[in-house]
């Protein structure tokens, strides 16, 4: 035999081993290439089920009777069916084909089980998220459930229709992210309806953060000083709940000097934040982003119907959180608006009588106790009040890919709720979310209400997370309520850690519906919200929560209806992109002020003097081609940066001190008019004391210097708003070329349409809705009905979102009334078995 | 020539196709029988060639179903490459499976035909 052949044939079956190998398995982050590159059932048949077919039917074994979906020319399905059970089925099956992935990711991430999608990387996560026990209260409110109940019924009958696509899953119908992940999707568990609303709940409940920040700050300036930087009543009132002013109002009073760092508190927030991590690390910027709502009542707009604004602002993903839809049941539910895929509900829309959207309250919802085990290391009871309880003990465990075994988790659960290892303490955390819960069944019922006062009482089994509440009918009746569980604290305040071992230290209930802060149809004819403090501290001193966010955009909406007696939808929707800004109102004449007085007395900086001009010439506004907004926007930053450099931590290493905590800009407006208060001082300059004029020209003149440097000259063009702040809609993996990234926004900080400059938050869905005889709508969300990155459904709705855009809303009675033009599919699904 | 080129052209079109209804892993399992079917010194070549335009033809057909480009683009970019290099990638990977395959199965042939060879010649 000849070498030669033996040769060859030993390169050949080298070569063909290593590409089948390649080809079948995953080499470290690259996935089975087979799979992937497969160019019928890879990732390259996304491409060829990226649109919608005109006409399909389908046999949907679980279905009572037929259903028939048209989707309109914005991918939104209108679902026509005899039962509301078979709606539900329909529903889960158009988001299942729609946002397959997107539902996997969504329950993985509540439950925990992110590895077994990405492996190792997210073990963190899993074992801080099983922790937090938010698939373990889901599951046991599931368990709790009537058999008989509606809500049941409906997760049982969404979970069908998702596993009705499941199951018919052809290869070339696979999400591209599975190919590219080398998974294979998962069938859905009705429970996981219930999952979501422990996500959202664990989103949107605050107090977690502001345990921690309370901690961190009196580590620092002591207990005195950190009361007044996280104050439980904000120093700008324009709250919620109209306190029959027409303007805010300033409580501005003095902020006590830093005391004497406080290190059994330094020692707690180390240990909780131990615990904590990803939170700690959440930004200041994050925190200040927010939603808006607000009603107008018949009086005051053009029309004399009432109009609602709904104005949601979240993380931004592609796809969206949302998913657009309309569900009709002849005689029995019409309702329109968004629903999160997982969930068989409208959560924010309107049915042909009422209307509505929420905001964030932000209440503080969670409280932690330190508890005393009987055993540290294998404990079974905990004591309270002198007697031992026991434990709850569960035992999690992680996989990977594969199914490998990654790690044991022994868990625990008092009485109060899951209990965190914060370094050597046990801390278990009371939390709104983990406790049994009544969302579903409440946002279910608003689907079908006629009537603002039936849609109140619908939602009082509504828990958590607290939401303000806007709604209106077309009756003309318009009203707000901050709804959700506020514990009832024993001692009315908000300590970081209760003692564990005292039953006087557990909640005494929660505040009764009709102490929500609320209002219906006011004389003011307007009401809105901008997860501002919900009730004035005067009407209602009840601890409700601290830190909370500055009015700035509240006061913006409060002035906007106040000087509009004529709303019309149009006016609405410019609202909602409103580039007006009251932060910059209260701040912006200090700076000049300042720059110019100490001018006066002969202190003279040119740098300062020189960016006041500039700010002087400046109309306020947040618009795209505005070219000063970024001059404030920099002068804020030195201007935090110097005030509160009494609260930098110790540097880590190489790198530069970081603040512990950022006090709520209302409290800085509150300082200013405190111009001799020590906080002044730059503890940082030796020899010098300085007062708020010396900081504020200093921060001027700093501000100019950094954005010439970093934009160059104020006339050059390079100071555009637009080239300088953008939106980032990342995917849900993260990955760039699924993305949508660097979109020119209108808005900046304490606008109505805020933004940060990582730019992932934002309007996660606009919508106006007038109700007069017949319901009219718009709306829009940032992202497209459609999963598939290279669908023309994607991110159709992205230019119209950055443009400030709504889309009128097709409303059609029944399947007949949607005109050809207006239709871009049809699926029949019918009972056939 | 064309008693070369058609056999070429029914592997390059029955790849498609097996493909398309199996899977990709039949890509190197139909070319070594091509190589054992008809014998050439340079099958590794036709063959992966073979592999390459039935992969080419089956993205062709997709591109009239959908946005391939916008897919290469995306996907390619996911996994750090270009697009025109997820397209390289994915026409090369079936070509290294069906040259080699072929290549590896006209060796062994060779190599049982070389060890038959003095057993005949013994013979006669």
């Amino acid at each position: 035999m000849k070498k030669g052949i033996i040769v060859r044939g030993l390169v050949a079956a080298v070569i063909l081993a290593g590409v089948a190998h390649i080809g079948a398995r995953r080499v470290g982050p690259i996935p089975p290439l087979g799979q992937l590159l497969d160019p019928w059932h890879g990732a390259w048949a996304a491409a060829a089920v990226s649109e919608l077919p005109d006409q399909q039917t389908v046999a949907f074994a679980a279905l009572d009777a037929p259903v028939r979906v048209v989707f309109d020319v914005r991918g939104v399905p209108h679902i026509f069916a005899e039962s509301q059970e078979d709606a539900a089925r329909a529903l889960g099956y158009v988001v299942a084909r729609d946002r397959l992935f997107q539902l996997e990711m969504r329950w993985r991430s509540t439950a925990g089980r992110v590895s077994e999608l990405v492996g190792y990387v997210a073990l963190g996560f899993d074992r801080y998220i099983r922790e937090l026990g938010l698939a373990w209260s889901a599951e046991r409110d599931f368990a709790a459930l009537d058999p008989g109940s509606d809500a049941l019924a409906m997760m049982n009958a969404y979970a069908e229709g998702v596993n009705a696509w499941v199951d018919g899953l052809g290869p070339r119908d696979v999400p591209v992210e599975y190919r590219i992940l080398g998974a294979t999707p998962s069938r859905w568990e009705p429970v996981y309806s219930f999952y979501l609303l422990k996500q959202m709940g664990w989103n949107l409940s605050h107090g977690i953060e502001t345990d921690l920040l309370r901690l961190r700050a009196m580590a620092r300036v002591g207990r005195e000083a950190t009361d007044a930087l996280l104050p439980v009543n904000n120093p700008i009132q324009q709250p919620i709940q109209p306190n029959g002013q027409a303007d805010p109002r300033y409580d501005f009073a003095p902020i006590p000097p830093p005391g004497a760092p406080d290190e059994q508190a330094a020692a707690l927030a180390d240990d909780i934040e131990s615990f904590l991590g990803p939170l700690a690390l959440r930004s200041e910027a994050d925190r200040v982003l927010g939603s808006n709502n607000w009603v107008v009542s018949p009086d005051r707009t053009e029309s004399g119907y009432a109009l609602l604004s709904g104005d949601p602002h979240l993380g931004l993903t592609l796809p969206s959180i949302w998913y657009e839809a309309h569900m009709v049941v002849p005689g029995e539910l019409d309702v329109y608006g968004v629903t999160i895929p997982s969930n068989p509900v409208v959560i924010l829309g309107f049915n042909r009588d009422v209307a509505w959207s929420m905001t964030n309250t932000g209440a503080d919802v969670i409280d932690y106790y330190e508890e005393v085990f009987d055993d540290p290391d294998r404990p079974t009871r905990y004591r309270v009040d002198d007697e031992w309880r026991p434990l709850e003990i569960r035992t999690e465990q992680y996989f990977g890919r594969g199914g490998r075994l990654l790690g044991t988790d022994t868990l625990y659960v008092t009485h109060r709720g899951p209990v965190i290892e914060a370094d050597d303490r046990k801390l278990s955390m009371r939390w709104t979310v983990l406790e049994p819960q009544g969302v579903t069944q409440a946002v279910m019922r608003v689907a079908t209400t006629t009537t603002v006062e039936e849609y109140l009482k619908a939602m009082e089994t509504f828990n958590a997370p607290a939401q303000n509440m806007v709604v209106a009918d077309r009756n003309g009746t318009v009203a707000i309520r901050s709804t959700g569980h506020y514990p009832l604290q024993p001692d009315n305040s908000g300590l970081p850690v209760r003692d564990g071992t005292q039953s006087t230290s557990d909640w005494l209930g929660y505040w009764p519906p009709e102490r929500y802060p609320q209002s219906v149809s006011p004389d003011q004819g307007y009401l809105a919200s901008a997860n501002q403090q919900p009730i004035d501290p005067l009407a209602d001193s009840t601890y409700m929560g601290a830190n909370w966010p500055s009015p700035w955009r509240a006061i913006r909406i409060n002035q906007l209806l106040a000087a509009d007696s004529v709303v019309t939808p149009e006016a609405m929707q410019r609202y909602q992109l409103d580039p007006g800004n009251a932060r910059a109102d209260m701040f912006v004449p200090f700076l000049i002020d300042a720059a110019r007085g100490r001018a006066e007395q002969g202190e003279y900086d040119d740098a300062a003097l020189e960016a006041a001009e500039l700010l002087s010439q400046w109309d306020r506004l947040y618009t795209k081609e505005n070219e000063r907004a970024v001059l404030f926007e920099l002068a804020m930053d030195e201007l935090y940066d110097r005030t509160w450099d009494e609260l930098l931590g110790e540097p880590e290493g190489e790198r530069r001190a970081r603040r512990v905590f950022t006090p709520a800009s209302a409290v800085l407006a509150s300082l200013l008019h405190q111009p001799e208060s020590v906080w002044w001082d730059d503890s940082r300059t030796s020899n010098t004391v300085e007062d708020r004029d010396a900081i504020l020209t200093a921060s001027l003149a700093a501000a100019l210097e950094t954005a010439k440097r970093e934009h160059g000259e104020p006339h050059d063009g390079g100071w555009r708003w637009d080239g300088i702040r953008h939106a980032n809609i990342y995917h849900l993996l993260n990955l760039g070329s699924f993305s949508a990234l660097d979109l020119p926004i209108q808005g900046g900080s304490g606008t109505l349409n805020p933004s940060s400059g990582g730019g992932t938050h934002g309007a996660s869905w606009r919508m106006v809705v007038q109700l007069g005889p017949e319901i009219e709508a718009w709306s829009i969300y940032p992202g497209g009905q459609s999963g598939n990155p290279v669908s023309s459904r994607y991110a159709d709705r992205i230019e119209k979102w950055v443009n400030g855009e709504l889309d009128p809303v097709v409303l059609p009675r029944q399947a007949s009334d949607i005109r050809r033009s207006q239709t871009a599919s049809v699926l029949q699904l019918n009972p056939e078995r | 020539m064309m008693n070369r080129l058609i056999p070429w052209l029914v592997l390059v079109e029955v790849i498609a196709l097996v493909t398309a209804i199996v899977g990709w892993w039949t890509v190197p399992i139909l070319a070594a029988v091509y190589a054992l079917i008809y014998p050439d010194r340079k099958h590794w070549l036709s063959t992966a060639l073979a592999g390459l335009c039935g992969w080419g033809l089956l993205i062709d057909i997709t591109w009239f179903q959908g946005p391939v480009f916008e897919l290469a683009g995306k996907v390619g970019g996911a996994l750090g490459l270009p697009g025109a290099a997820f397209v390289l990638l994915t026409l090369i990977f079936p070509a290294l499976l069906a040259g080699s395959a072929a290549e590896l199965a006209a060796a062994v042939r060779r190599a049982v035909a070389d060890m038959a060879r003095p057993e005949r010649a013994r013979a006669r």
